[in-house]
């Protein structure tokens, strides 16, 4: 709640009450932005099924906050699509249990002849292609993690939090 | 003691059997692309089935995402429960109105029932009113479609909401 507005010399009392206001809106969304990253990530993390791969892109680093602006208005996104199409599009299958090539169990040796490796040691290894060689029969499908509904479902509670100033 | 349905398969179950009352009721039925009158089918699971028949409505509770306390002084929560509803059609332009009929259904909220297993009957356990389940929405879009989505993937809308169980 705004309870005092400090007049600028030469500025019209609405014109100060837009920039108060401006302000306060782009520092909202950055903290929104900021906590909706988080419980992305949290929730990416909760429902990881395998370790995370030593190499390569991950999908939780392809999710940043990001300014954007509209109508002159700054403001804070989460998660760039074009991103993540390019750089993680695994995130179709990981959130929806379908991929974008529209399959939705991973390729085998059967299909891909060249597919061959082996899952790394201890609990829920990642298959890493490469020495020692072996062949790989998938048959289980990946199933839907809903990791942005997850997200979404807790930054609606969240958010009443957030904001009380 | 062998534990039986909990909460979360009550509020589950609860919302399926409302939907598959309702397209009984209303007698609902989606045309196929031979202009048949296919009738909605109802099913429980997050994982698809390929034995499944087209069109359907998926339903499976997500995550319990709320858990704060009633009040202060009380281990009484106010709990949510995040249910997802996958719409899947054989027609473009299907999955929004049965995204909308859906929406629409559960609107109002849904009764939950505790359920009781029953030997002699399996397939319809007994039950008691349980509370009212009220609704807020989370989210209500259209699934990306793709070039090579299979029958299931290729119109697909994605509801999910919040369920909240009145004592």
């Amino acid at each position: 709640m705004i309870t005092a507005i400090v007049t600028i010399k030469g500025t019209s009392i609405p014109g100060v009450i837009q920039q108060v206001l401006g302000k306060m809106s782009e520092e909202h969304t950055k903290i929104l932005a900021e906590n909706h990253k988080e419980e992305l990530d949290k929730a990416i993390d909760d429902t990881r099924e395998r370790v995370v791969k030593p190499t390569g892109l991950h999908l939780k680093d392809q999710i940043q906050v990001e300014q954007i602006s509209e109508n002159n208005m700054p403001g804070y996104g989460v998660g760039n699509v074009d991103t993540l199409n390019k750089n993680a599009p695994w995130w179709v299958w990981i959130n929806f249990g379908r991929a974008g090539t529209g399959r939705t169990v991973p390729p085998s040796t059967k299909e891909y002849p060249s597919l061959v490796g082996h899952f790394e040691p201890g609990t829920k290894g990642i298959f890493t292609k490469g020495q020692p060689k072996f062949p790989i029969f998938t048959k289980k499908a990946i199933s839907a993690h809903n990791f942005i509904e997850k997200a979404l479902g807790v930054m609606i509670q969240k958010a009443r939090t957030l904001l009380k100033f | 003691m062998i534990l039986t349905w909990e909460l979360s398969s009550n509020i589950e179950n609860s919302i399926i059997e409302f939907l598959r009352d309702k397209v009984t009721s209303q007698s609902l039925q989606l045309l196929d692309v031979n202009g048949v009158a296919k009738t909605v089918n109802v099913y429980a699971g997050r994982e698809l089935n390929n034995d499944w028949n087209l069109p359907l409505i998926q339903i499976y509770l997500d995550q319990k995402p709320d858990a704060g306390r009633l009040e202060i002084g009380t281990n009484i929560r106010l709990r949510s429960f995040q249910v997802i509803f996958d719409i899947r059609t054989l027609l473009p332009g299907q999955e929004s109105n049965l995204g909308d009929w859906v929406e629409a259904q559960i609107n109002n909220g849904v009764t939950i029932y505790d359920y009781t297993p029953n030997s002699s009957n399996p397939e319809a356990p007994s039950k008691v009113i349980l509370g009212h389940g009220r609704v807020d929405f989370i989210s209500s879009l259209p699934v990306p479609t793709w070039d090579d989505a299979d029958v299931f993937d290729k119109f697909r809308y994605r509801i999910s909401c919040k369920i909240w169980l009145n004592g």
